[in-house]
């Protein structure tokens, strides 16, 4: 089935963005299609309308450790900046500059955003912050790296008050539990989504879950809903010998998806992913209540959540790497680094031998957002397909 | 493997090999430089092999292509990685030998390390290939600017008397390095060395990265470099086992695999020995 009108924008756009790697997927399930509106360069265009329309602020964010629901409650409609575009030429960045950070600065610099929330999660997101302070008001957010929840409490205090002045929305109690109710039912749906994904290929699956900030939550938890009732109906077909691999480490945003495409045309199953927040989502069991002190509830969510071991807990993070390989059955593990994302690379490698050591394969992929290294990495993630297979086999 | 005739076409991004299996030996081997065509290269290579094995097309059950150009040879029945012919070829050249338990292969652009258990199964493995540094690319180079043959640089190096060192990783930088010291007027043989230590180092720490345990096997052409033996040998600490035909043992690998479809019921498409001339 041909792209629809709509979606066909951002595949467009796609293919232009990664030529050689990768066609037009084209639209398996018309289900999918509003996510495809909301992804690339024309979903963020659409999310700025929809503000313009409701009389919101577009306020543009670029980290998993940004409190969602704070933004909801204060009237504002948060927008993820970064994406898998590889950098724009005609920007003039250097070669090595992360390229989430690279792919965040083109929509402040079109001023498509009313400000931007950064969390001071690495050395480059706080350049970012500096970078976009240049375009648009800067929200910067500084949690501590330690388990310090008093501290995280205030400085999220601190900026609900800076959220309170810019969109000229008080904070209520009942308005944040409306937020964090709104939340959790995206959960759940990410949750159902992930229950269901063996009928997704993978880059589908990271379509709809990297349209989540570039859509209102309940807007995504509806069509992940109609999602779920088009795949029940789908005839399922699993593979039940192919290797299961778990995507961790570095962020793989849509659309780039050439990682999880080369995994599927060697043989492999993505299983799911541990990046941003995402296990921490899916394996917790229910959302947390909306009761007691919101700022501390969302200290201790926030700094649990983080898997990626810059944000909050440097090492711990990889917890929810081994927890989510093993709750989602995974033969083996790629580590994904993204070039650029030094402490993530000096990392990469004892988090693969601390795989190994708990009798899971793991794969360390040094890459980034363009298509220069399709060749190079099909060998690599061929040969580790093949070596999962043998190891099932002997199994 | 009785009665099961297969091949292995392992396409380089320098040199083509070809390795044909029957009744579980190895019958022939061809290589040759891999060109601009490469399909034809492995063809010609294929029906080369196939003569000197005194078996014809029809009589090849499977084909498992493997290299940069696996993915592009029509007279392919599957392609797979490199990485995984490489082992599976260099515990058949063991034969009843000790257990091979990590492989060095140094390609024409790129290098490899694998690591495998006590079973035989791969565990690990590490690739280099941003560059050329470390490969038997970086020896061509500095082979020509020395004007010395490739094939010398083993017994050359040998011959050294004082250390030098070439610092940079960069084939490009490198070569300029080599002709300053040419400049100074340093003795071919002490320079030929210092390249060799080069890539020593480069090779060692990819080696370490995926740990190194005995028995040691060394492949890919620059294995029967001599002096880049030792120089490996001393970086690493540990003594390498280097096969009678190093350059061939991926695409032995190959055709080992091959041979195990075949038993596991596969059946290739018939063996055509011709090129489509728009290929």
């Amino acid at each position: 089935m041909p792209c629809s009108s709509e979606p066909q924008l951002a595949c467009t756009e796609r293919r232009a963005a990664t030529p050689g790697v990768a066609a037009c997927p084209p639209l398996r399930l018309p289900a999918l299609a509003p996510f495809a509106a909301y992804a690339g360069r024309e979903g963020l265009r659409r999310l700025r309308d929809l503000a313009v329309e409701t009389g919101r602020k577009l306020i543009g964010t670029a980290c998993g450790l940004v409190p969602e629901e704070l933004l909801l409650a204060s009237g504002a409609l948060p927008v993820r900046l970064c994406g898998g575009e590889p950098p724009d030429p005609a920007a003039g960045l250097p070669r090595d500059i992360c390229p989430v950070a690279a792919a965040a600065l083109w929509p402040l610099r079109e001023g498509l955003v009313d400000a931007a929330l950064l969390p001071l999660s690495c050395d480059w997101k706080a350049h970012l912050a500096d970078l976009a302070a240049t375009e648009v008001p800067v929200l910067r957010l500084s949690l501590p790296r330690d388990a310090a929840l008093p501290l995280a409490a205030d400085e999220l205090r601190r900026l609900a008050l800076e959220l309170a002045d810019l969109t000229d929305v008080a904070l209520t109690r009942g308005g944040y539990a409306e937020a964090r109710r709104q939340v959790a039912e995206a959960d759940e749906a990410l949750r159902q989504l992930q229950a269901a994904r063996a009928g997704l290929l993978a880059e589908e699956a990271l379509l709809v879950q990297d349209s989540r900030l570039r859509a209102d939550p309940l807007r995504w938890a509806e069509a992940v809903r109609a999602l779920l009732v088009e795949l029940s109906a789908q005839p399922s077909a699993p593979l039940a010998h192919a290797p299961r691999v778990l995507l961790a480490g570095s962020p793989i945003i849509y659309p780039n998806t050439k990682v999880p495409r080369l995994l599927e045309e060697s043989g492999a199953v993505v299983a799911g992913e541990a990046f941003c927040g995402r296990s921490e989502v899916l394996l917790a069991a229910t959302s947390a209540p909306a009761n007691g002190d919101p700022c501390a509830e969302m200290a201790r969510r926030l700094q649990a959540r983080c898997a990626c071991g810059l944000g909050g807990r440097p090492a711990g993070g990889w917890d929810a790497v081994l927890r989510s390989a093993e709750a989602f059955g995974a033969d083996g593990v790629v580590v994904h680094v993204l070039k650029g994302c030094a402490p993530f690379h000096a990392d990469a490698a004892r988090l693969a031998a601390a795989l190994r050591a708990a009798g899971r394969p793991a794969l360390v992929l040094e890459t980034d957002h363009g298509s220069e290294d399709v060749e190079g990495l099909r060998t690599r993630v061929e040969t580790f397909v093949r070596m999962m297979e043998a190891r099932k086999e002997a199994l | 493997m009785s009665g099961i005739v297969t091949a292995g076409l392992d396409i380089g991004s320098t040199t083509t090999k070809v390795a044909v299996l029957a009744d579980g030996e190895v019958r022939a081997t061809r290589l040759a430089a891999t060109g601009a065509n490469c399909r034809r290269t492995a063809l010609a290579l294929l029906s080369e092999a196939l003569d000197e094995a005194g078996l014809a097309a029809a009589e090849v059950q499977y084909v498992v292509s493997t290299g940069y150009g696996r993915r592009i040879v029509e007279a392919s029945d599957e392609a797979i990685s490199e990485i995984t012919a490489n082992a599976v070829g260099a515990q058949w050249c063991m034969g009843a030998g000790p257990q091979v338990r990590t492989i060095i292969d140094i390609g024409g652009q790129d290098s490899k390390v694998i690591s495998l258990d006590d079973q035989g199964h791969m565990t690990n493995f590490a690739m280099n290939d941003k560059c050329a540094a470390g490969t038997g690319r970086f020896l061509e180079v500095m082979a020509r600017i020395l004007e010395v043959d490739l094939e010398q640089l083993g017994s050359l190096g040998v011959r050294s008397t004082e250390t030098l060192a070439i610092s940079s990783l960069c084939t490009v930088f490198a070569e300029s390095e080599v002709i300053s010291l040419l400049a100074q007027g340093k003795a071919v043989p002490d320079i030929v060395a210092a390249l060799h230590a080069s890539i020593a180092r480069r090779v060692g720490a990819l080696a370490r990265t995926v740990g190194v345990v005995p028995t040691v096997f060394f492949d890919g052409g620059p294995a029967l470099n001599s002096g880049l033996k030792e120089a490996l040998e001393q970086e690493l600490g540990v003594a390498l086992h280097v096969p009678p035909a190093p350059q061939t043992v991926t695409a032995v690998g190959a055709a080992v695999l091959a041979a195990r479809r075949v038993e596991a019921g596969a059946q290739g498409a018939p063996l055509a020995l011709t090129v489509a001339e728009t290929a």
